[in-house]
C-alpha cells in the first residue's frame, strides 16, 4: 500500500508545502495589513481621480474589525489641499460569508471629517485610469460628449467685445471668406441639378401624347370606313388607346407637382444656409454674437457642465459596479464586466451579495479646541445598503446626510441620494440643498484683453438631478448675493460698460436645466446677471453692430440674394412651361376623345358615320 | 557544493518519471494549468497536485508555458462556452444560484464566463489529450528515446563538465 502510494505521490513534498503554509500565515499576521493598506490606497486614487492616503490600516479576524485611520483624499485642483479627509473609518464584518467570498459590513461608522484640509505632501494625479468593460453611453458622456451642448453654446461674446472696438478691415476680410460660404456653394450646385430636373421633366412630357400622336390619331379615325365589318372595334380600340393617354398625362401631371413640391422645399432651406452663414462669417470675424436676450449659458455654461461632466463619471461608475437585474426567468442575474469576458450572479431568497455595506453611521462634530486643526465640520448622516448586486440584495442604494463647516463657511448642506438598480434600469436620484457657500473668484471671460468675474459672493441654491436609463433631467436654482465683481480690460468703453452693467447686480439667481436623452441633450439657462449683459452690450455697440451687418449684407447676403432669385425664377419658368403643356395635351386629348366616343356610340345604332371634319355640312343637311 | 548537490537533486526529479503515462500525464495537468485562471481556487488546488502527485517535471512545465500563451486565442471559445452554459441554460440557473451562495465554490469563479468555458474546454479534452499522447509515445517511445541520445543537444550536455560531476554525484550516492 506504502508503495502504491509512493508511486503516486511525491511525500517528500509536504515538508515544502508545510514550509509554504507556514510562511503564508506570517504573511497575514505581518504583512496582510500593509498590502491591504497599498491596494486601497490605488483603487481609490484610480477612482478620485487624485492621490488618496491612508495613515493606518489595522485587520483582526478574531474580533471581525477593521480600522482605517488617517484618510486623505487629494484635491483636483488645489494638490496641496484635501478635498476631503476622514480621521476614523471602523467596520465589523461577518466571518462566516468570507467563506462563501462575501464580505458583508453591518456596520461602519466615520468620524472626524474636514474639508479642504492641508496636505504634508502634494497629491499626485494618476495618469492611467482603467476600468474593466465596454465603455457604455455614459462613458461617453463623462469623457466629454457634452460637446454638443458646448457647442450650442457658441463662444462666450466678451471674449470678442474689443474686436468691436478695433477696426476690422471688414470689406477684405469678407471678400476672403466667400469661397467658403456654404449657402453660395449650394445655389452654384442648385443650378446644375436644375439642369438634370429640366431633363427630367421634359422626359416625363415626352412620355405622353404628342401632338403629332393626336393629330394622327384623329387622321386615322376619320380613315376608319363604317362599312368594313370590324371598323366598330378599331374606333373602340383607339378610343381605349385615347383614354390611356390621358391617364398617363394625369399621372405626369401629378409626378410634376410633387417634384415641384420637393424642389421648392430645397430652395427654401437656402434661406437657412444664408443665416448659417452670415453666423460663420461674424465667428470667422471674431465678431461677439449679442443677439441672444440672455447669456447666462455663455457665461456661466462651461462652468456647470464640468460640474455635470462630474457627476455623470460617478453615475456610469455607479452603473458599472452595480448593474441592473438581467431580467432571465424569475431569478434575479446580474452581469459585471470583466477583463476577459463577464461574470454572472446569481440571486437566491435570503442569501448575501458579494458586496454588502448594509449600513453606514457618519458622525463628526467641529470642535474650536485646540489640536484640532482647520476645515472640520459637523456632519451627521446615513448611508444605506450599498452593494455590488442590488437586484439581489433588493434595496436602493440610500445617503442621505447634513453637513456644516463654519471655518469654511457652508453651512446648511443637505444631500440625498438614491440610486436604484434592483429592477431591469438604472434610475438615480440627487438632491441637493446648501444654505450658504462661499464663492470665490468665479470667471465670466479670462482672456489677455478682458478679465472679468465674480471676486467674492456668498451662494444658495438646490440642485436636482435624475437618471432614468438614458433620460437625464437636472434643475438648478442658484442665489447669489453680496456680489463683488473683478474687472480689467484693454479697452476703456467695454471696462465703462461692463462696470455700469455689473454694478447695480450685487445679488441674482441663476436657473437651469439640463434634460432630454443623453445622446441629444438640451441646456435651458437663464439669469438677470445674463439678461443685464445681453441688454447693456447690445445697447452700447448697436452701432458697431449694425455697420459690421451691413457691410456683411452688402458683400455677402445681396450677392446671394440676386444669384438665389435667378435661381428661383428659372425654376419657376421651367414648372409654368412644363404644366401648360401638359394641360394643353390635356384638353385635344378630352376633345378628341368626345369626338370618338360619339362615333362609337354612332356605330352602335347603325347611323351614318359622321366624318369628324364634317360635322358642321352634316347638321346643315339635316335641317334642310 | 550544497548548491550543486540541490542541483543535481533537481536533475533527478527533472529525469523521473518518464514513462508515457507519467509524460501523458503532465502533459494534460499542464493544459489545466494553462488554461485555467490563476486567480481561482482550483489553479491553487491544481498547482499543489502538480507538486505532489507524480508527473514528468518537464513536460508538465512545457505544457504550461504552451498553454499558458495560447490562452489568449482561446478566451473567445471560452467566452461563448461560458455565456451559454451559464446564462442561455435557464433550466441550470437554480443549480449556479445555489452554487453562488454555498461555501467555498464562489472561490472558483465559475459564474466568470473564461474560467467556465475553460472548464469545460479542459474537462471535455483531458481523456482524449491524454490518450493521444499516450498511444503516440508507446508506440514511438523507442524511437524517442534513441533519437533523444543521439541528438547534437544531448552530445553537447554529456560532455560537459556538469554533467560529468552529476555523473559522479549519483556514483558517490548509489555507493553510499
Amino acid at each position: 500500500m506504502k508503495e502504491k502510494l509512493h508511486k503516486v505521490i511525491r511525500i517528500w513534498m509536504l515538508i515544502p508545502l508545510g514550509i509554504f503554509a507556514t510562511v503564508l500565515i506570517g504573511y497575514f499576521l505581518l504583512f496582510f495589513d500593509f498590502h491591504l493598506k497599498v491596494r486601497i490606497e490605488q483603487l481609490a486614487t484610480l477612482l478620485n481621480g487624485a492621490e488618496v492616503n491612508i495613515r493606518s490600516l489595522k485587520t483582526s479576524f478574531v474580533t471581525q474589525t477593521v480600522q482605517i485611520q488617517g484618510i486623505q483624499v487629494g484635491h483636483h485642483v488645489q494638490p496641496d489641499r484635501n478635498l476631503v479627509e476622514i480621521e476614523n473609518l471602523s467596520f465589523h464584518f461577518m466571518l462566516k460569508p468570507l467563506f462563501r467570498k462575501k464580505l458583508i459590513i453591518d456596520n461602519l461608522s466615520i468620524t472626524g471629517i474636514k474639508l479642504e484640509s492641508r496636505r504634508g505632501e502634494v497629491a499626485k494625479i494618476p495618469t492611467q485610469i482603467e476600468f474593466a468593460g465596454v465603455p457604455s453611453l455614459l462613458d461617453r458622456v463623462a469623457s466629454g460628449f457634452y460637446g454638443q451642448i458646448r457647442r450650442e453654446l457658441r463662444s462666450n461674446p466678451l471674449k470678442y467685445l474689443g474686436q468691436l472696438l478695433v477696426g476690422l478691415d471688414l470689406d477684405q476680410k469678407v471678400l476672403n471668406v466667400q469661397g467658403r460660404l456654404s449657402s453660395v456653394k449650394e445655389l452654384r450646385n442648385y443650378r446644375q441639378h436644375l439642369s438634370g430636373i429640366a431633363k427630367e421633366w421634359e422626359a416625363l412630357r415626352r412620355s405622353t401624347a404628342s401632338p403629332a400622336w393626336i393629330n394622327q390619331t384623329r387622321l386615322s379615325v376619320d380613315t376608319i370606313s363604317p362599312s368594313t365589318p370590324d371598323s366598330r372595334k378599331q374606333t373602340e380600340t383607339i378610343l381605349q388607346d385615347i383614354r390611356l393617354e390621358q391617364e398617363k398625362i394625369l399621372a405626369a401631371t401629378q409626378k410634376l407637382h410633387a417634384s415641384y413640391a420637393t424642389e421648392l422645399q430645397k430652395i427654401t432651406n437656402f434661406q437657412k444656409s444664408i443665416v448659417d452663414d452670415v453666423g460663420m462669417i461674424k465667428d470667422q470675424l471674431q465678431i461677439p454674437k449679442l443677439d441672444k436676450t440672455d447669456l447666462t449659458g455663455e457665461i456661466a455654461g462651461p462652468e456647470l457642465l464640468n460640474y455635470l461632466e462630474r457627476l455623470t463619471y460617478w453615475i456610469d461608475l455607479f452603473r458599472r459596479r452595480m448593474p441592473k437585474n438581467l431580467q432571465r426567468g424569475t431569478l434575479p442575474i446580474v452581469k459585471q464586466a470583466a477583463n476577459q469576458g463577464a461574470s454572472y450572479y446569481f440571486g437566491k431568497s435570503s442569501a448575501y451579495p458579494a458586496f454588502l455595506l448594509s449600513q453606514a453611521t457618519i458622525k463628526s462634530e467641529a470642535s474650536l479646541k485646540e489640536g484640532y486643526g482647520e476645515g472640520f465640520g459637523d456632519v451627521d448622516g446615513t448611508i444605506l445598503g450599498l452593494t455590488t448586486e442590488p437586484a439581489i440584495f433588493g434595496y436602493p442604494l440610500k445617503i442621505n446626510f447634513r453637513a456644516n463647516f463654519p471655518e469654511r463657511q457652508i453651512n446648511g448642506v443637505n444631500v440625498s441620494i438614491t440610486v436604484d438598480h434592483t429592477g431591469t434600469s438604472f434610475v438615480e436620484d440627487l438632491v441637493v440643498s446648501i444654505g450658504s457657500y462661499p464663492i470665490r473668484n468665479f470667471p465670466f471671460c479670462q482672456t489677455g484683453d478682458l478679465q472679468v468675474g465674480i471676486a467674492s459672493a456668498t451662494a444658495s441654491g438646490v440642485f436636482k438631478a435624475h437618471f432614468d436609463e438614458s433620460q437625464l433631467n437636472v434643475d438648478w436654482l442658484v442665489d447669489f448675493l453680496d456680489v463683488d465683481y473683478y474687472l480689467s480690460s484693454r479697452y476703456k468703453l467695454v471696462d465703462t460698460t461692463l462696470q455700469r452693467i455689473l454694478d447695480p447686480l450685487y445679488s441674482f439667481t441663476i436657473r437651469g436645466k439640463v434634460s432630454g436623452p443623453l445622446d441629444n441633450l438640451r441646456l435651458e439657462t437663464s439669469s438677470e446677471l445674463g439678461q443685464q449683459l445681453a441688454m447693456g452690450l447690445q445697447r452700447e455697440f448697436r452701432h458697431q453692430l449694425a455697420a459690421i451687418d451691413d457691410i456683411i449684407r452688402k458683400n455677402i447676403v445681396n450677392q446671394v440674394d440676386s444669384e438665389q432669385r435667378d435661381v428661383v425664377a428659372r425654376f419657376q419658368s421651367l414648372y409654368d412651361r412644363n404644366v401648360a403643356d401638359l394641360r394643353e395635351a390635356g384638353t385635344h386629348l378630352a376633345s378628341l376623345e368626345r369626338q370618338v366616343s360619339a362615333r362609337v356610340s354612332a356605330h352602335s345604332s347603325s347611323r351614318e358615320p359622321v366624318s369628324l371634319n364634317s360635322r358642321r355640312k352634316h347638321a346643315v343637311h339635316s335641317k334642310k | 557544493m550544497a548548491i550543486l548537490r540541490h542541483l543535481f537533486r533537481l536533475f533527478d526529479l527533472v529525469k523521473s518519471e518518464t514513462s508515457p503515462v507519467y509524460i501523458s500525464a503532465g502533459i494534460v495537468l499542464g493544459m489545466w494549468l494553462g488554461l485555467t485562471s490563476v486567480s481561482t481556487l482550483q489553479w491553487f488546488l491544481l498547482f499543489f497536485t502538480a507538486i505532489l502527485v507524480r508527473t514528468n517535471l518537464v513536460a508538465l512545465l512545457f505544457s504550461v508555458f504552451l498553454f499558458g500563451v495560447s490562452a489568449e486565442f482561446f478566451y473567445p471559445l471560452f467566452n461563448m462556452m461560458g455565456d451559454r452554459v451559464l446564462l442561455s441554460a435557464a433550466r441550470l440557473h437554480p443549480l449556479w444560484a445555489w452554487l453562488y451562495h454555498a461555501p467555498i465554490i464562489p472561490f472558483t469563479r465559475f459564474t466568470d464566463t473564461t474560467v467556465m468555458g475553460s472548464g469545460i474546454f479542459c474537462t471535455l479534452a483531458s481523456v482524449p489529450v491524454f490518450l493521444a499522447f499516450y498511444f503516440f509515445l508507446s508506440r514511438r517511445w523507442e524511437y524517442l528515446k534513441a533519437a533523444a541520445v543521439y541528438s547534437q543537444l544531448w552530445a553537447a550536455w554529456t560532455s560537459s563538465r556538469l554533467y560529468q560531476r552529476y555523473m559522479r554525484f549519483n556514483e558517490q550516492k548509489s555507493r553510499s
